[in-house]
């Protein structure tokens, strides 16, 4: 598994999803890590030493996994992201439901 | 596995789930652009959560908890989620604009 930068983890997930368009799926799992081991964690607890939690996000379409670590600040920048890449183009796969598809019908119909 | 039917349980149960137990709870999504399917999977390796939808509308609900998932593993389990909810919901009303009597 592959960790990536923000920016190099985001261009590799547009092109995961542009490539799974006609077969197959596209996971993302999203966990909260500190990216230490329980060893390492478990010493910063007794030490009394705060422990910096990151989301850790990992992708993959079956084949190929690639993941980032994503901390508080970064967090708007991936919710955009996640809007055009991963929202806008399923909303125009997706179905419309039924009294959507009415209320257009009947807005034609006038 | 169990797949919810409504969505706000789902999310309320998802919350729940992870608060409960932050540092084995994913959130996983799964999408198929040929079928146009995505499930939603909220598990701490005991109990899983799903919730699976074809509808355009729930997908923009997802954006919804993406936020709320986000807020949470990176600032706490205790972190206040109205934060994020109620900007959501002020910047998702639009402002009301009706036909004004001209006088």
């Amino acid at each position: 598994m592959v960790l990536l930068q923000l920016d190099p983890f985001l261009n590799e997930l547009t092109s995961m999803f542009e490539r799974s368009t006609g077969t197959g799926s596209v996971w993302v799992t999203l966990k909260r890590s500190s990216l230490k081991s329980k060893v390492v964690r478990n010493k910063m607890v007794t030490a009394g030493e705060a422990i910096e939690y990151k989301c850790l996000i990992r992708a993959t379409n079956g084949k190929k996994t690639i993941s980032t670590s994503v901390c508080i600040s970064y967090i708007l920048n991936l919710s955009f992201w996640f809007i055009s890449v991963l929202l806008e183009p399923s909303c125009r796969v997706m179905q419309v439901s039924s009294t959507v598809e009415c209320k257009l019908r009947l807005s034609c119909e006038e | 596995m169990v797949y919810i039917t409504s969505w706000d349980e789902f999310v309320e149960r998802s919350v729940q789930l992870f608060r409960a137990d932050p540092d084995s709870t994913r959130y996983v999504m799964k999408y198929r652009h040929c079928d146009g399917k995505l499930v939603l999977k909220v598990t701490d390796n005991r109990e899983c959560l799903k919730y699976k939808t074809d509808q355009a509308q729930e997908a923009k609900k997802m954006e919804k908890l993406n936020n709320i998932f986000f807020t949470l593993m990176a600032r706490g389990p205790e972190v206040d989620l109205s934060e994020v909810t109620g900007k959501e919901q002020t910047d998702a009303q639009p402002t009301k604009r009706g036909r004004g009597r001209k006088q």
